[in-house]
């Protein structure tokens, strides 16, 4: 799994990269998201490794970690986890993204990114066409619109 | 004239064929619903479809068609242009300049040039050998250098990538014999069936399908039908699918 591709490297970067600063706020909603998506210890360290090498030791810092406001905005919206539908929107999204084009690099990031959601069963069922039929995706959960621009279902100006 | 002869000999299963082929191995053409209007215009069902699918993946050798991929794509726009004319497909309106377009200019297409491939000028026509070569026929050399019996068109009508190009003895076949690609007493014996194991066929058919960098859709359901047709699990496709990217990557 490519760490850069995943939710959790997505919540480093809205930690971070606000004004380069790291909030202890933003640490308890790291631990907080940590459980509730079920990542182990050594899979968030290896991405927060390669975090500070690639992102954290080029920022400069101009503040005291103002990115925890989005990281909570968007930790709270795990809550989708729980949603009994969350595995047909995957299949449906996956569905969307097989409808609109998909190249290897998308695949495999989306797929690293839905699976470390615990939905990449489901995507790569929508994807590949495999099982029932999915839905069409009425709308994207708040949790995917991330994963949704990396594929190009959406852009930033839909969100 | 060989061509109106070809005309008659030319079925419907063999003109889905070629369409296939030359759909399989273009990088331009990205009409996903090509080949299925290209069905529906010659009324072939789906077991016509999964025929000629099965007959190209035995035989396409990743694109190499048995070392004779330029006289198969040759010989396959032949065919598209010969139902085109005879009416088989239309040749006029919006599947006729798709048609046109899959089959495009085979002189000037930029694909490999098999003389030159040779070390032989094909720029006047030239010859192969002491074998005199028509000037409008590049691939004449082949023919006339070959001495065995085989045909590229196999008991089926097919295209096959492993036998040898002869198109002197298809042409005799046509004039001399009825109006089908082989007579019944002549029957190639049945090729030997390549030791494909079906994960290796799938995987071959999964690395065409994203030939072109985009899968889309008809081929995720073709790569979907191939699975239940071979028995391959989900879990499998997957994992076959993280080797194609590990080996892209």
């Amino acid at each position: 799994m490519m760490e850069e591709n995943t939710p959790f490297w997505h919540a480093l970067e809205l930690a971070w990269t606000g004004d380069g600063a790291l909030s202890l706020h933003s640490i308890r909603l790291l631990d907080a998201m940590q459980n509730m998506i079920g990542l182990s210890n050594q899979r968030r360290s290896e991405i927060e490794s390669r975090f500070e090498e690639e992102v954290v030791y080029d920022l400069t810092r101009a503040g005291f970690g103002c990115g925890d406001q989005a990281l909570a905005a968007w930790v709270g919206t795990l809550t989708f986890l729980d949603d009994p539908a969350s595995q047909d929107v995957a299949r449906a999204m996956g569905k969307a993204a097989l409808v609109s084009g998909l190249s290897k690099d998308r695949w495999s990031s989306s797929y690293s990114w839905m699976s470390q959601l615990g939905l990449g069963d489901a995507y790569a069922e929508g994807v590949w066409l495999e099982g029932e039929d999915a839905g069409e995706l009425a709308r994207v959960p708040a949790l995917l619109v991330p994963v949704a621009q990396k594929i190009g279902l959406i852009t930033e100006d839909e969100q | 004239m060989a061509d109106l002869d070809v005309d008659k000999m030319l079925e419907p299963e063999q003109i889905l064929h070629a369409s296939m082929i030359l759909a399989v191995e273009s990088e331009n053409v990205q009409d996903d619903d090509l080949i299925l209007k290209v069905q529906e215009a010659l009324s072939c069902d789906s077991s016509d479809y999964d025929a000629a699918l099965s007959h190209i993946e035995q035989h396409r050798d990743g694109g190499n068609w048995g070392g004779r991929s330029e006289a198969v794509l040759h010989r396959s726009r032949e065919r598209l242009r010969e139902a085109m004319d005879s009416g088989t497909l239309p040749s006029e309106g919006p599947l006729a300049d798709s048609l046109n377009t899959l089959i495009g200019d085979d002189d000037d297409d930029g694909e490999i040039d098999p003389f030159a491939e040779l070390g032989v000028s094909s720029s006047n026509g030239g010859s192969f050998g002491s074998t005199p070569v028509a000037s409008d026929d590049p691939l004449a050399a082949f023919m006339d250098d070959e001495d065995d019996d085989d045909d590229i068109v196999d008991e089926s009508g097919y295209f096959s990538g492993e036998q040898p190009v002869n198109s002197e003895e298809e042409e005799e076949l046509v004039v001399d014999s009825e109006p089908t690609v082989v007579e019944p007493e002549e029957e190639i014996p049945e090729e030997p069936e390549q030791n494909f194991s079906p994960i290796a066929g799938y995987e071959m058919l999964m690395s065409t399908c994203w030939i072109d960098g985009i899968l889309d859709p008809a081929e995720a359901k073709l790569l979907s039908r191939k699975r239940a047709e071979l028995g391959i699990t989900f879990e499998q496709h997957l994992e076959i699918l993280r080797n194609i990217l590990e080996s892209s990557s």
